[in-house]
């Protein structure tokens, strides 16, 4: 019993014994109130059918999508209010509405209805990807009122959405070299192969060239064979990502923000141009994705959706490394394939990382060194003395307002 | 019935926003007039003089303060509290010259008289001081919660202590105190409601006059309480101590027949020693004598005895009561009419969705009414009768029985007892095939068990 009836009852029973007709009126009305707030308090939030759902659950930096929040009173009583608190992760920003801190402490998109019976409002917001990351709503806290307005009962709902903000990308333009073998019209037609290493022959067919046609082979088996080659491993990309922005350790807890995000931007719009152009792209990064792996890792495929899987994975990445780049540099060393060709993507002065560089390239990859932001072409220079192939790359302007992707050094 | 709604201009927004903060204001004041004019009227009584200021007069007392506090008071800064205290003061004194003999005695010039003559007139100072607390918009919760927290235990102990006063005085002050706590109690609670409800809301846009189900929910709950508590007050009254006095007995018994321990004993002595102590005092302790004939500075002398019964007093106050609610519900609707469109959110579509056939206590009384299962098929809509109120383990409208019967067994709330239930429903139901007697009896049995082991679940 609440401490309104409680003192309705007392009144009632000291009106009734000293004989004093208002106490015993006010302890009635106290008591029959009491009565009413427990016919909405059994049921407590039993018919409220609460249900979320987002337009979409990946959006490019930028995008709008719709958040549809519907409520639903299924009793023959109405509702005086109807609270859903919404958890939204840090950086969820909803156009129509201001987020609002609940008890906890978290910020929560808030919404208030007073329902009539067995009424539904269907309410439409609109979430903007102001930021990367990965984003969730929920759990759901609900309260709802009684006739008078009191809190009758609340509850929490284990209901959560999430969705990806993929990083911007701009227009780039193809880093690597021309193909040496065939150039674009030959890898239309067919895998770009490697002549220099021999894989055998294999039945002629109307169309191969000439000089494709092995003579001693064909005379030996009185047909003829045409020669066969590994496929040609130049346009396999695997960008080694440096997520580390600022000198020292990488433990370190500080990192610039928009340096991040502007490498981001440029490793999505590099590995964009790169799919565009046909080329098997892969990612690897020492950063934090959500799983117990320090290493966020996507094989190199040329397969549809890889631009997708790529820039999910450039979504998910977190802010600050998760170990040292030359450590996830060792691991490229020792698991990339020969013949692919690394693009390692950093801010910084890669003087510390040159000698990991090498242990790539002596594994049988190629090396090829991107730099950004300011300290870019002094990158450039101090990896060129060193022998490696390096490029300098800027955008035309802030991350956010960027049009273009330029080679600069 | 799907409603859409337009988005409104900004100015009709605001216009809608200032209606809806001012209408729990309006409730409040009215209320904070009953109260005050309980005081009143006990000043009156205990000088032996009729009540002049009634709930009316001190509402427009609330009223000027509040409007006071609201036009004058963001003008003078720091100076509106010595304002103030003059504006109450002032007030005080329009309300003690409101009888005609306190006038009469100052034109008079016999100012100890005239200041003798209607002191409860002065608790108009203390309606203008409570219209300068209700000043603020939106209106708290919190300030109708301690308004209604402290004036209602208030209100009995002033009725309880003007009870101790003789009559004709007594009756008088009773009726008027009974008439001014329903109307402070009914303005209260809806004043309250609307308050907590625009406390909820906060920065949200929340309008109560799209909710009109909840709204004359919410009146008719206060005015059937009101009403049944003028009207069985008497009854209930008589009843209680007679019905406590026949069952001590009995209660004493069994509780010395199934035992009672020491600190039971404690509790019972301590609450029967203080009831007594309470009563003796207020009975027989507060007395007010009534003024002997040489009393200079008493009051108007013994007016007749009223002729009417109190209780018809009483009565006619409920109908007057019930009438005065019907009339601000009248004006509700007229201002809400001129109010124009109800505002809603933007992007916001309400239907009343009566859906499928409401889950509740009926359902299981519809069971209950029907017997219990006799054979698998029935002895599987009972379970799942049985469960619909339960959204947790409740079969989901796209779920298959058998797909249910496995999410409860992984979820460790149900067993293999319902896969089979659920097997025989579906072979039964889906399949048109004939189960043996004893099958049936097997799945009434899984019924009772499951009934009971799920609804620990």
């Amino acid at each position: 019993m609440s401490i309104e009836g409680a003192v309705g009852v007392g009144l009632l029973l000291a009106g009734s014994f000293l004989g004093v007709p208002v106490a015993v009126v006010l302890g009635i009305v106290l008591v029959l109130f009491e009565l009413v707030r427990r016919v909405w308090a059994r049921r407590g939030l039993a018919d409220i059918h609460y249900s979320r759902h987002l337009g979409r659950d990946r959006l490019e930096w930028g995008d709008e999508t719709t958040l549809t929040v519907s409520i639903w009173n299924r009793r023959r009583l109405p509702l005086a209010w109807l609270r859903a608190d919404d958890a939204a992760s840090p950086g969820v920003v909803v156009s129509e509405r201001s987020l609002v801190l609940s008890g906890r402490g978290e910020p929560v998109l808030r919404n208030v209805w007073t329902l009539a019976p067995f009424e539904r409002v269907v309410r439409e917001f609109h979430v903007r990807a102001d930021r990367r990351g990965v984003f969730e709503l929920g759990p759901v806290s609900l309260g709802v009122g009684d006739l008078f307005a009191h809190e009758a009962a609340s509850e929490d709902r284990p209901l959560i959405d999430r969705f990806l903000v993929r990083p911007r990308t701009v227009a780039a333009p193809i880093i690597l070299e021309e193909d040496r073998w065939g150039g674009e019209d030959r890898a239309k037609a067919g895998l770009s192969e490697d002549p220099s290493r021999f894989a055998g022959v294999r039945e002629y067919a109307p169309g191969d060239p000439i000089r494709r046609i092995h003579p001693r082979a064909s005379a030996r088996l009185g047909r003829p064979v045409t020669k066969r080659f590994e496929p040609s491993r130049d346009r396999e990309v695997l960008i080694a990502l440096d997520i580390q922005t600022t000198p020292g350790p990488s433990w370190g807890v500080d990192y610039d923000a928009e340096a991040v995000e502007m490498l981001y931007v440029t490793a999505a719009s590099i590995a964009r141009s790169l799919l565009g152009a046909r080329a098997a792209v892969g990612l690897a990064a020492a950063g934090y994705t959500g799983v117990a792996s320090r290493f966020a890792r996507l094989p190199v495929s040329s397969a549809p959706g890889q631009a997708e899987r790529l820039l999910d994975l450039l979504a998910r990445l977190s802010s600050h490394p998760s170990a040292p780049f030359e450590r996830l540099l060792g691991l490229v060393a020792r698991t990339v394939r020969p013949g692919t060709t690394v693009v390692v993507l950093t801010t910084r002065d890669p003087g510390p990382f040159l000698a990991h560089l090498r242990g790539v390239q002596r594994g049988g990859a190629t090396v090829l060194l991107v730099t950004c932001g300011p300290d870019g072409p002094a990158g450039v220079a101090r990896a060129r003395q060193a022998g490696l192939t390096a490029r300098c790359v800027q955008l035309d302007g802030p991350w956010r307002t960027a049009e273009r992707l330029a080679v600069v050094a | 019935m799907t409603t859409g709604v337009a988005v409104s201009s900004i100015p009709a927004r605001r216009q809608a926003m200032t209606f809806l903060e001012i209408a729990p204001v309006a409730l409040v004041v009215v209320a904070e007039a009953a109260w005050v004019s309980v005081i009143g009227g006990f000043i009156q009584e205990v000088r032996l003089q009729a009540p002049v200021l009634g709930i009316p007069a001190l509402t427009l007392f609330v009223v000027a303060g509040l409007v006071a506090a609201r036009t004058i008071g963001p003008r003078l800064g720091h100076r509106w509290a010595f304002v103030g205290l003059v504006l109450s003061l002032t007030a005080g004194a329009i309300g003690w010259l409101a009888s005609p003999e306190a006038r009469a005695s100052l034109l008079a010039g016999d100012l100890p008289t005239a200041i003798g003559e209607n002191p409860g007139g002065w608790v108009a100072g203390l309606a203008v001081l409570r219209g300068f607390a209700t000043a603020r918009f939106p209106l708290s919760a919190d300030t109708c919660t301690r308004m209604l927290q402290l004036g209602i235990p208030g209100l009995a102990l002033i009725a309880v202590v003007g009870g101790a006063v003789v009559e004709p005085w007594r009756s008088i002050f009773l009726a008027d105190t009974l008439v001014a706590a329903v109307v402070f109690v009914a303005c209260g609670t809806l004043a309250l409601a609307f308050a907590r409800q625009r406390t909820v809301a906060g920065d949200s846009h929340l309008d109560w006059r799209r909710n009109r189900s909840w709204l004359a929910m919410l009146v008719g709950a206060v005015v059937m309480a009101s009403t049944i508590a003028l009207v069985s007050a008497g009854s209930i009254g008589t009843a209680i101590p007679i019905l406590i006095g026949i069952a001590i007995g009995p209660l004493v018994i069994l509780g010395l027949v199934f035992g009672t321990n020491r600190r039971t004993v404690r509790v019972v002595g301590i609450c029967a020693a203080v009831a007594v102590l309470i009563y003796v005092v207020l009975t027989s302790v507060v007395t007010i004598a009534p003024p002997s004939p040489t009393d200079g500075t008493g009051g108007n002398g013994l007016p007749p005895s009223p002729q009417t019964d109190p209780s018809v007093i009483v009565g006619l106050g409920g109908i007057g009561i019930v009438l005065a609610l019907v009339a601000v519900l009248i004006l509700i609707r007229l201002w809400m009419s001129q109010m124009g469109p109800v505002e809603g959110e933007p992007d916001e579509i309400r239907t009343i969705d009566r859906g499928e056939a409401p889950t509740g206590p009926g359902s299981a009384r519809r069971r209950r009414r029907h017997g219990n299962p006799v054979d698998a098929m029935t002895a599987y809509l009972a379970l799942m009768d049985d469960l619909e109120r339960r959204p947790a383990i409740r079969r989901d409208p796209s779920e298959t029985p058998a797909e249910h019967a496995r999410r409860l067994r992984h979820d460790g709330t149900g067993d293999l007892g319902l896969d089979l239930l659920a097997a025989d429903y579906a072979l039964v139901s889906f399949g048109g095939i004939g189960l043996p007697a004893r099958e049936d009896r097997r799945a009434v049995g899984r019924w009772r068990r499951l009934r009971a082991s799920l609804g620990r679940a």
